[in-house]
């Protein structure tokens, strides 16, 4: 009951911060954005604080009251000083890469020192994920990734950012909500299922084609020097039989298309989730594929480019751009 | 099996290292196994950390802590609250090292070292005291810090740093609140055990006892004057109690119940004075002859003695006036003139003989008192090792070995002139007291330890009559220390006390100082509510609830504003790795051009913008950004290729 209360409450103090300030690429945090309040330690501290004024007062012990006092000073110093391990520091919303609805998507922020100063132990999240913490020890400025789970295909924003800091003595939170302008694309997600009508999801493929390729498998040739690491024979190396490299090839692909129309009938969502499925596993087959649908097509290609083109595609379907 | 929480190494290292510093001056007081306990439960906790041992189970931690609690109480027993809570509380503390799983258990740990680091002030309230305190809570803030201190960047100093620029600003602070924040009275009543035995006059005295505190120079008590000169040595007699009742060997202090009458007028002047008392394990204040009132708790005796309500264990200050002369004075009651003359029936027959041969021929109390000085100053010496006196020890003293020291010569003087019918009584105090000029004030010591007599004159009242005068006169007018010093038994149990040094200047200056500074600390620092009032109504004016929360704020907000300037414009030393230093550089350059390097921009690209803006730059621009990227990325041969960047990057800005 009582952490609903919370969550509600702190939702709206949420939206009451962030709708004071429009969101941006970039900003520098300032009084305006920084929040700070006690944390349950340092209600902890101060209770002891309190502990220790009472054996002085009941002691008339001059001492133990200094030591309450440095107690409660410290409380008060510390104040400044989680206040300054967020104030002055800039941070931009650098880029957001695309994921499939249910993964998460990495955005990638960048955090700068002002006036070079240290700033230690931050936390940063997006709401209600799990937070990512970090530092700019003798270093002026750091790359962070943050990692956000994607409920809805096509652009979606991951929601406020929560930089908090509880550095240096844990003693009160310092903490700011930003809206950033990143957003990031989320394919559909992928649903197992039917088949493609001409039944060539299996694969049959044509003539072997010229030129090397990365895709199969073609036999092994001697390892030179600049090849990629990746395609080391090892098995071969661990028989003894010397360095070599795996060859592989691209084949000419036949040509395949996914099309719209295909299940008639699933409904949009369902139908964008299965064209979605098949596009990823024509990907990873040596075929070359293109979508149509209702708004228009994409001719067959392969490549990540194509891949990224066809899954935007069915992303956007049906939705306003940005 | 829970999960383990690691703190990091300093962390752990800082959490040890804060037990360490917080049991070390309880150490001695808490039952010897408690301590090794600690070092056993730290060493156990350095182990799992080791990756050696696991964290005990419950059960064990179990055992562990009732064991440890059944122990404390029945070393301690339950009569000593303030110990058994700390050796209670220790107990807890080194257990609780074997359950360190999440933050919040250190946590714990930490809060619950600040209290005992607290609780160490109960103990001892000296300067030295004070400092370890000090750098204590230092060490327990850098633990904490610790704990909260970045998982990516561990580092054992930083925490120490961070406590130090925590902690400094605090202490100012803390002043503010010392000074201004009002002092209140016990909320219950919580006595605390102090270590008993210790030096100083008792309530019985046999002529042998002076000599053991001849021995120690250890402070009895210090008196600073309000009007800032002590009185002349003469006058510097020290009233402690009385010894009114004789058993033939030894005087006691008999419990008088009814209080002074002061008399209605009272003539000359007052001397007004602030004594602080070490602690006695007696009831009784030392004040100036005569003291005129009793400040409240202090009652004056019907023998003007001032006397406390409990027997004094911490240091007190009490605020005292005396008259150095006086004629006024109350007649003596019948039962009060009975009970200075009252002497055993039998015993000492030669001094009663010799008393009543004196009263014989004169029986005034001038002649009397005149003829028994003229005896002392004729056939007697002082020394500090007489020999040994028999049953009859005023007999033996008067006419067989005729040495000994203040008590032997007060006890046989009320002897005689009670036997001879006038009404005497021995006083126990102090004679003397050093000047210390730095803070101006008087030091008495327990070798200043005298004993003399007082006389009823009819129509005068109480007269002091020192017989020690009569054979040593410059025990009185000189100090105690230069008299005794040649004698064997003085100073026997303090041998290494400065004031055995006294006749080398520098430690003479220097244990004058060392005694200054811990009246001042005495003064100002632990009984600052004795002068509270007064200091806040010289700062302030007349104190009101506003002026005080004023004069708490002012001083606060400066503080905290000076610390704000330092955080908010604290400069880091430059980025250390040369080759980021230079790209900074190179791009600084570029920014009046709009070529600044932007955010988390490749320098790869940032080399492509700028080649497009400016083609001629093109190909020592491009030279940069290998040279950069095979430093950063490329393995091996790191310092040529170092030094090449950095003469491509000057190169660049150079054209430019």
């Amino acid at each position: 009951m009582s952490e609903r209360w919370s969550r509600r409450l702190g939702a709206r103090a949420r939206r009451w911060a962030l709708g004071r300030h429009a969101p941006a690429r970039s900003l520098t945090l300032t009084q305006k954005r920084i929040f700070i309040f006690p944390t349950k330690a340092g209600l902890w501290f101060l209770f002891a604080a309190l502990v220790i004024l009472l054996l002085g007062i009941n002691y008339e012990n001059n001492l133990v009251y200094a030591v309450s006092f440095v107690l409660l000073s410290l409380f008060v110093v510390s104040i400044l000083h989680t206040y300054s391990n967020l104030a002055g520091l800039t941070i931009t919303a650098l880029s957001a890469k695309p994921c499939l609805v249910g993964e998460n998507a990495e955005f990638e922020l960048l955090l700068r020192a002002g006036r070079r100063r240290n700033y230690e132990a931050l936390q940063l999240s997006w709401v209600d994920q799990t937070p990512v913490s970090c530092d700019l020890i003798d270093d002026s400025e750091r790359r962070v990734r943050l990692y956000a789970q994607a409920v809805e295909r096509g652009w979606w924003r991951p929601g406020a950012l929560l930089i908090e800091t509880l550095y240096p003595l844990g003693l009160l939170r310092a903490w700011t909500w930003l809206e950033t302008d990143l957003q990031a694309l989320a394919y559909p997600r992928p649903i197992e299922g039917g088949l493609l009508p001409q039944g060539l999801g299996s694969g049959e493929r044509g003539s072997v084609a010229s030129g090397r390729g990365s895709e199969d498998f073609a036999g092994l040739e001697t390892y030179q020097q600049g090849m990629s690491p990746r395609h080391i024979a090892w098995k071969q190396l661990a028989a003894g039989q010397g360095l070599h490299a795996k060859q592989f090839v691209d084949h000419a692909d036949e040509q395949l298309w996914l099309d719209w129309s295909f299940w008639p009938e699933l409904d949009t969502e369902q139908r964008l989730s299965r064209l979605c499925y098949w596009a990823l596993k024509l990907a990873r087959q040596p075929v070359q594929y293109g979508l149509r649908l209702p708004g228009g097509e994409i001719p067959p290609g392969r490549g990540g480019r194509h891949r990224h083109q066809v899954l935007r595609a069915l992303a956007l379907h049906g939705r306003a751009a940005p | 099996m829970k999960a383990v929480y690691q703190l990091t190494r300093p962390a752990l290292l800082w959490q040890l290292l804060m037990v360490v510093a917080v049991l070390l001056p309880h150490s001695l007081r808490l039952p010897w196994w408690l301590p090794l306990m600690t070092f056993g439960a730290l060493g156990w906790r350095l182990w799992v950390y080791l990756g050696r041992t696991s964290f005990p189970h419950w059960s064990v931690k179990f055992m562990m802590a009732v064991t440890a609690g059944i122990g404390v109480i029945m070393s301690i027993g339950r009569g000593n609250g303030p110990e058994l809570a700390v050796a209670l509380l220790f107990a807890g503390f080194s257990l609780k090292l074997l359950e360190i799983y999440k933050r919040r258990d250190a946590l714990v740990l930490i809060y619950v070292a600040y209290f005992l680091a607290a609780t160490e002030l109960l103990f001892g309230q000296s300067l030295l005291h004070a400092l370890y305190v000090a750098l204590v809570l230092v060490l327990i803030t850098a633990a904490l810090n610790s704990v909260y201190q970045s998982e990516r960047h561990p580092d054992f100093w930083r925490p120490l740093r961070a406590s130090i620029r925590l902690v400094l600003p605090a202490l100012p602070l803390m002043v503010v609140l010392f000074v201004v924040v009002p002092r209140i009275g016990p909320i219950w009543y919580a006595p605390l055990a102090q270590g008993e035995a210790r030096t100083g006059l008792s309530d019985t005295l046999s002529p042998g006892d002076v000599s053991r505190l001849t021995g120690s120079s250890e402070v009895a008590f210090r008196v600073q004057f309000d009007n800032g000169r002590p009185p002349p040595p003469s006058s510097r007699y020290w009233r402690g109690l009385t010894y009114d009742r004789f058993d033939g060997r030894r005087w006691e202090a008999e419990k008088d119940r009814s209080l002074f009458q002061s008399p209605d007028s009272e003539s000359g002047t007052l001397l007004r004075y602030n004594i602080t008392q070490e602690p006695s394990g007696q009831p009784w204040v030392y004040a100036l002859d005569y003291p005129v009132s009793a400040p409240w708790p202090l009652r004056m005796q019907a023998n003007q003695t001032l006397r406390a309500p409990a027997k004094i264990r911490q240091r007190v200050d009490f605020a005292l006036a005396s008259r150095l002369s006086s004629d006024s004075f109350q007649p003596l009651t019948a039962a009060q003139r009975e009970r200075y003359l009252v002497l055993p029936e039998r015993g000492n027959e030669r001094a009663r003989a010799l008393a009543l041969s004196w009263r014989a021929e004169d029986a005034s109390t001038e002649s009397l008192v005149a003829r028994a000085l003229a005896l002392y100053g004729r056939e007697f010496s002082y020394t500090l090792t007489p020999e040994r006196l028999g049953d009859d020890s005023i007999d033996d003293f008067l006419f067989d070995t005729q040495e000994g020291f203040c008590g032997h010569f007060a006890s046989s003087l009320t002897f005689l002139l009670r036997a001879a019918g006038v009404p005497t009584r021995i006083v126990g105090g102090y004679l003397g007291g050093e000047w210390n000029p730095y803070e101006n004030y008087l030091v008495v010591r327990q070798f200043e330890a005298h004993a003399w007599t007082e006389v009823w004159h009819q129509g005068r009242g109480w007269v002091r009559v020192d017989p020690t005068a009569a054979v040593a006169p410059e025990r009185i007018e000189q100090s105690a220390e230069q008299l005794l010093s040649s004698q064997p038994g003085f100073l026997s149990d303090t041998p290494l006390s400065p004031v055995r040094f006294g006749h080398i200047s520098w430690i003479n200056t220097l244990r004058m100082r060392t005694d200054a500074l811990n009246f001042v600390w005495h003064r100002w620092v632990l009984s600052y509510q004795l002068r509270q009032n007064d200091l806040l109504q010289k700062l302030l004016g007349e104190v009101t609830l506003w002026k005080l929360a004023l004069g708490l704020l002012i001083p606060f907000s400066l503080v905290l504003g000076w610390v704000a300037l330092g955080l908010l414009r604290q400069r880091r030393p430059k980025t250390k790795d040369p080759v980021d230093a230079a790209l900074l550089r190179l791009s600084g350059r570029f920014e009046s051009r709009g070529l600044g390097r932007k955010p988390g921009e490749p320098v790869g690209r940032y080399a492509q913008r700028i080649a497009l803006a400016r083609p001629d730059l093109a190909p020592i621009i491009g030279t940069v950004a290998r040279l950069y990227e095979q430093l950063r990325y490329a393995e091996g041969g790191e310092p040529r290729i170092q030094k090449a960047y950095l003469a491509a990057v000057r190169a660049c800005v150079r054209q430019l």
